[in-house]
């Protein structure tokens, strides 16, 4: 234990353990206002993480290979064979033979569910030569796809030997086949998708949507009454942002895109306020006076006089800001064609018309106003808009979830106002988007 | 507010009770400002700290057990702490800025402190390098062991002690500067 000398106990009999004279309700308005603060930062976070996890999940989803088989890997017809329970056919004298797979095979046999290709023995040399080349392939093949579907079906080959020993699921995706020989033949990993990019040429013209947004706004209030603003500052507290709307897309060609739209958004601010009301009435026989007499006796005096009542209340209120605009956006796919892929766009969004709802602390101590005696703008509104979009391609349209941010370019206040006032916002969007049309 | 009442209205806390944490800041705050006051450069800065500390005490009150001590002493820890960490991420004002004090040979009697206010002893306290600042509160105030300072401040034990010295040698040279604008208050 360490020696206190004098100085110490003086000092700390000095020093009041407990301090006085700071206004700790002003203190505790400030520090709830950061906890706020810290709460939103927090679920802005959380969304962030959710969003960057479920685009990480749907991308793996979508992606993920099949359970029974390896894209693009050729697959052993012995072991097709051995799923649909059958033999494997017996050797022949061609070096390429017709097989036709069972139909009702199921699992493993998803490969060769389409009908194999028929290749005449006597062009099996030309087929061999060929076959490195898939357009030649196609060439001597057209005949050959699956009249229901248009894909290239699946192809045996027999190693001459043994009977048929591998299958390529749609030959005509191999890019670049290497073998050998033709008696020990034996392929380089297939590149899966080929095909897919092939056939997503086709990219949809014009896609309707509609779009739902959730965000956090933040507040920038300038002016030249800084503890007016200051009070407002410690009142006001900005919380989310609601968006829907419906959107238009068109697509110039397989990366850029045009996209406009109607939307609505509402931003909210809760308002924490006390506001005091004083009334002074005139009521009448209130004792107003009491006369001391020089022998001792008292004497009170009733008569009207002035009552003042002081009403203090606290409460908490929403304004809404309501916004009517016409977003426009240009966009750029960055991995047009897959079934996911990011894009990102940037526009502007001009407001049409707009419906502010609520009360501010007026200058006058104790006092409010409207929003729009305050000096809010409904009209003449820009906002800027950039946002980051996954994109999950499907048959019929997409489904879109983004990372939005947009921020208001000019004052949302008239230039009469005592304050100027800009917001921004943070937050995501999921979009759903139609086909409309095939390019 | 007794012990019984003060867990009372931190389990309301922890229930997210608007009206239990602003009793709870109500009941420390005065105590935590006082503290704070020690550790921060300015007054401005102060308050900050205070906001910091009881933003701290909410965010851990769930990890507060009672069988360990009472709230208060609880809550006192945890803002030394919180000002200590908000002393280190100041980049301004590094932890262990033992800058060179001026040299002193002012002695002061115990008489003349008599009527010596409060303000007077925090500006002193103020114009401390932080370093010093910190080795000095948490000794004379906080009454922590060199021990636990020289860990808490990565420091060795004997540059707390050293520190801990001249940090008082400067008080009582800055009080002794200072004692003439309070001449009419001392007792002579």
């Amino acid at each position: 234990m360490r020696r206190n000398d004098w100085f110490e106990t003086f000092l700390r009999s000095r020093v009041q353990p407990e301090a006085s004279g700071l206004d700790f309700e002003n203190v505790w308005a400030r520090l709830q206002h950061r906890r706020r603060q810290r709460r939103r930062r927090r679920i802005f976070f959380l969304l962030l993480w959710g969003l960057l996890a479920g685009a990480g999940l749907g991308f793996w989803l979508w992606n993920r290979p099949a359970p029974d088989s390896v894209p693009g890997q050729p697959v052993r017809a012995a072991d097709i064979a051995a799923a649909n329970n059958t033999a494997v056919p017996e050797p022949a004298t061609e070096a390429i033979k017709n097989v036709t797979p069972d139909r009702s095979s199921t699992a493993k046999a998803v490969a060769v569910q389409e009908p194999a290709i028929k290749i005449n023995p006597a062009a099996a040399g030309d087929f061999l030569n060929r076959i490195p080349e898939q357009y030649e392939l196609e060439k001597n093949a057209p005949a050959e796809k699956n009249p229901a579907s248009g894909d290239p079906a699946n192809v045996l080959v027999h190693d001459g030997t043994a009977g048929p020993d591998w299958v390529f699921p749609r030959l005509p995706l191999i890019k670049r086949p290497i073998y050998s020989a033709v008696q020990n033949i034996d392929f380089q990993y297939v590149e899966a998708g080929l095909f897919a990019q092939k056939k997503s040429n086709k990219y949809p013209k014009w896609l309707l949507g509609m779009e739902l947004g959730y965000g956090l706004h933040f507040v920038n209030r300038s002016g030249d009454d800084a503890t007016w603003l200051g009070l407002r500052s410690g009142e006001e507290t900005p919380l989310d942002i609601f968006s829907a709307g419906v959107t238009l897309r068109r697509h110039l060609n397989r990366r850029w895109f045009l996209q406009a739209g109607l939307g609505w958004v509402r931003g909210a601010d809760r308002r924490s306020f006390t506001s005091e009301k004083t009334v002074t009435e005139i009521k009448p026989d209130q004792l107003v006076q009491i006369i001391i007499h020089a022998d001792g006796t008292q004497e009170e005096v009733f008569s009207d006089a002035p009552v003042t009542t002081v009403t203090r209340t606290q409460g908490v209120q929403y304004n809404r800001f309501d916004r009517f605009e016409i977003p426009v956006l240009a966009g750029y796919e960055i991995l047009p064609g897959q079934k996911t892929g990011w894009s990102v766009a940037a526009g502007l969004a001009p407001g049409l018309a707009g419906r502010n709802k609520g009360f501010v602390a007026d200058t006058l101590p104790g006092q409010q106003i409207s929003l729009a005696a305050a000096g809010y703008r409904t009209s003449g509104l820009v906002a800027g808009i950039i946002r980051m979009e996954l994109g999950f391609h499907l048959p019929a349209g997409a489904i879109g979830l983004s990372l939005q941010a947009r921020a208001d370019l000019f004052n949302t206040t008239k230039p009469d106002a005592l304050f100027r006032e800009k917001r921004c916002a943070m937050g995501v969007v999921l979009s759903f988007r139609r086909n409309l049309s095939a390019r | 507010m007794i012990e019984t009442e003060i867990l009372r209205t931190v389990e309301a806390c922890l229930r997210r009770d608007p009206r239990a944490e602003k009793a709870l800041f109500e009941r420390f705050a005065p105590r935590v400002f006082a503290l704070a006051r020690r550790y921060a450069p300015d007054e401005t800065a102060a308050q900050d700290f205070l906001q910091e500390c009881f933003i701290c005490v909410f965010d851990n009150l769930k990890k507060y057990d009672a069988r360990r001590g009472e709230v208060g002493a609880w809550i006192y820890r945890i803002s030394v702490n919180t000002c200590l960490q908000l002393l280190r991420k100041t980049k301004q004002q590094p932890l262990l800025d033992f800058g060179d004090l001026p040299a002193t040979s002012d002695e002061i009697e115990p008489d003349d402190l008599v009527q010596i206010p409060e303000n007077l002893i925090l500006e002193g306290i103020r114009q401390l390098p932080p370093g010093y600042r910190q080795v000095f509160n948490l000794a004379v105030f906080e009454d922590w062991p060199h021990r636990d300072i020289a860990a808490a401040l990565g420091i060795s034990e004997s540059a707390s002690r050293s520190q801990l010295t001249r940090a008082k040698q400067f008080l009582k040279s800055f009080i002794h500067k200072t004692l003439p604008s309070y001449a009419p208050q001392r007792l002579v």
